[in-house]
């Protein structure tokens, strides 16, 4: 348990030494439909369909698959003799743009780490963390212009869920504050071009607080991972 | 042989000398085909290789191969003579003796060959009446694409010209109040400096701008470029590009023409994001956004450079600050942000109108203190803009 804090808070150092990352990241949103019920499979695959329509109503132009996992990881208190400062909640998270990386949200403390993709194997093998349920986030990458937007179904067997969820890039920007206004006309618009279409329920769009996990106005995959998270816990 | 031609050369009058080199620029083009043409004829052989003998085959290459050094030698010779010519840099520029004419030069940077010269050539180089008008219209419907470009939008010729005059004399009238005395470059670039803080000014020598563009993901170099290029460290004669960088928002070129003047000569906008060789003053950038607003900008480049020529640096940079709220103010027609545009792109207003930007008093670089104020710029979605002139 310890080591795995202390090399934790090693990568934490050695990024905030480097610096920000040299390649700049264009700022994303991730919002979900929330309806009254649960969602089954029917609902969900409607409201798909739906969606798509609106966007190809955007002129969306359709780019390649995709696929995000979110993985939950439960500390093993069984071999510990004293009680040690652990996270309680760790969500690990990789991403279909960064294959090479994994990206961990710890709750207390406020964290997100990014790491090696090895790095949950040696988890598993120190046995400090086990590994648990897991979400799939799996879709279809469109090009609207200067946005590209990620449509797809949020599921897990294991938690028995099944959610529509969007998420919403505009590229020409990588600031999260400037690009604030545009984000905000385009979910307006989509939710417009929803509403006519009369399915119910409504678009969802999360405000995590950055700034309380540290996390600076440039947009990284570190923020990605931050709202994915989020969206986590309105999903269970 | 070519010691008899060059002789000939150096008595010859003017445009006999450009025809000898227009003519030289064919043979380097023939040569370019053939060489292609050899390439090809040798790939054929190389792929049907399975179906022939392969000594027939290997003679094919072998010929090949040699007629195609032949045409590279002979290529090299041509480009040694054009060399001296000067075409093919500006040596001429700087002897002084130039030929009276504009030299037919290729600059580094794709600018246009003047039609002038082209003119005399067609009209002294004996070309029939056919030569000569094809080559005055593709000329000038050239040049008018690149320069006129906004002649494009009128549907009625005759008002527009009225109306331009009409808003020419009220525009001269209210610039030659306050822009009063003929500034110079570095007054012009530093007082911006002092009055825009939200922006950072960085100016460059033509070529210099080229090893920066490429290297501009590398964080740890990128620092110590800049330092080297902010305002007061290349000296104001050499200054040939200057950019305009407002973080998180855009970045702009603006090309001068010659260098260390106060003439604009191009202008193009970029994400800050972006990098890559097309990051100069004639380049695109990928992105729709400052995709529209640099053919705009063309457009209020003219149009600056129409009204009061002494001031247009000064006119261009006023109205590249508006758009610092590129992202935040909402377009004068419809109040919102996005629009959905008849060529399919969602943008956000992308047009600032430039005639209500050169009749703003000279020292609008600053925010206004009251944001909703009149002073502000008007901002459009294309869909939204009212042609001003009309």
């Amino acid at each position: 348990m310890a080591t795995v804090k202390i090399v934790i808070n090693k990568i934490r150092q050695s990024k905030n030494r480097e610096g920000a990352e040299s390649g700049a990241m264009p700022v994303k949103w991730l919002l979900h439909w929330k309806n009254i019920s649960n969602l089954d499979k029917k609902m969900a695959e409607d409201i798909l369909s739906e969606m798509l329509k609106s966007i190809e109503r955007m002129y969306a132009v359709k780019e390649g698959p995709w696929k995000n996992t979110l993985s939950f990881f439960h500390p093993n208190l069984k071999d510990l003799k004293k009680p040690t400062v652990c996270a309680s909640e760790c969500l690990g998270l990789s991403l279909y743009e960064d294959p090479e990386k994994f990206f961990f949200v710890l709750f207390p403390p406020k964290l997100v780490v990014e790491v090696d993709s090895n790095y949950s194997l040696l988890m598993n093998h120190l046995g400090s963390y086990k590994k648990g349920n897991f979400i799939h986030f799996e879709g279809t990458r469109y090009r609207c212009g200067d946005f590209r937007l990620r449509l797809g179904f949020a599921s897990s067997v294991s938690l028995r869920i099944k959610a529509v969820f969007m998420e919403i890039e505009y590229l020409p920007i990588s600031s999260i504050k400037t690009a604030e206004p545009i984000m905000e006309g385009f979910i307006s618009l989509l939710k417009l071009l929803m509403s006519q279409t009369g399915i119910p329920g409504n678009f969802v769009c999360h405000d995590p607080k950055y700034a309380e996990f540290e996390l600076p106005d440039q947009y990284s995959s570190m923020h990605t991972a931050l709202q994915y998270s989020y969206l986590m816990t309105q999903l269970i | 042989m070519e010691q008899q031609k060059s002789a000939v050369i150096e008595g010859d009058a003017p445009p006999k000398q450009v025809a000898l080199a227009i003519e030289r620029l064919g043979k380097a083009s023939r040569l370019f085909a053939e060489i292609r043409l050899g390439v090809d004829r040798l790939l054929e052989v190389v792929i049907d290789l399975s179906e022939q003998e392969t000594k027939t085959a290997l003679d094919l290459i072998v010929k090949g191969d040699s007629s195609i050094r032949c045409h590279f030698q002979d290529l090299l010779i041509l480009g040694k003579q054009l060399e001296e010519f000067g075409v093919l840099n500006e040596s001429l520029r700087s002897r002084g003796d130039s030929w009276g004419l504009h030299m037919p030069l290729v600059c580094p940077d794709g600018a246009v060959v003047a039609y002038a010269w082209k003119r005399q050539l067609a009209g002294q180089a004996g070309a029939s009446a056919v030569d000569r008008t094809r080559l005055a219209l593709k000329a000038f419907t050239d040049q008018k694409k690149r320069f006129f470009s906004h002649l494009q939008d009128e549907s009625s010729g005759q008002t527009y010209g009225s109306d331009l005059s009409i808003s020419k004399k009220r525009a001269s009238r209210e610039d030659s109040e306050s822009f009063g005395e003929h500034k110079n470059l570095s007054d012009v670039l530093f007082s911006l400096q002092k009055e825009a803080s939200y922006m950072n000014v960085f100016t460059y020598k033509r070529l210099d701008w080229r090893k920066i563009a490429s290297s501009l993901t590398d964080v740890k170099n990128i620092d110590s470029l800049k330092e080297k290029n902010s305002l007061g460290s290349v000296s104001m004669n050499e200054v040939a590009i200057i950019e305009l960088f407002v973080p998180s928002v855009f970045r702009a070129f603006i090309s001068l023409h010659p260098a260390g003047s106060t003439n604009p000569d191009s202008v193009a906008f970029f994400s800050p994001d972006e990098e890559g060789n097309h990051i100069h003053p004639n380049g695109k950038s990928l992105f729709h956004v400052f995709k529209y607003i640099k053919e705009h900008a063309d457009r209020a480049l003219q149009y600056f450079c129409g009204v009061n020529r002494n001031a247009s640096l000064s006119l261009l940079l006023n109205w590249i600050c508006s758009y610092r709220t590129l992202y935040s103010q909402s377009c004068c027609g419809c109040g919102r942000i996005l629009f959905m545009e008849s060529v399919r792109v969602l943008l956000p207003p992308v047009y600032r109108s430039y005639l209500q930007s050169s009749s703003l008093k000279f020292s609008s670089f600053q925010t206004p203190k009251n944001e909703q104020s009149s002073e502000r710029i008007s901002a459009y979605h294309i869909g939204c803009y009212v042609d001003e002139r009309l």
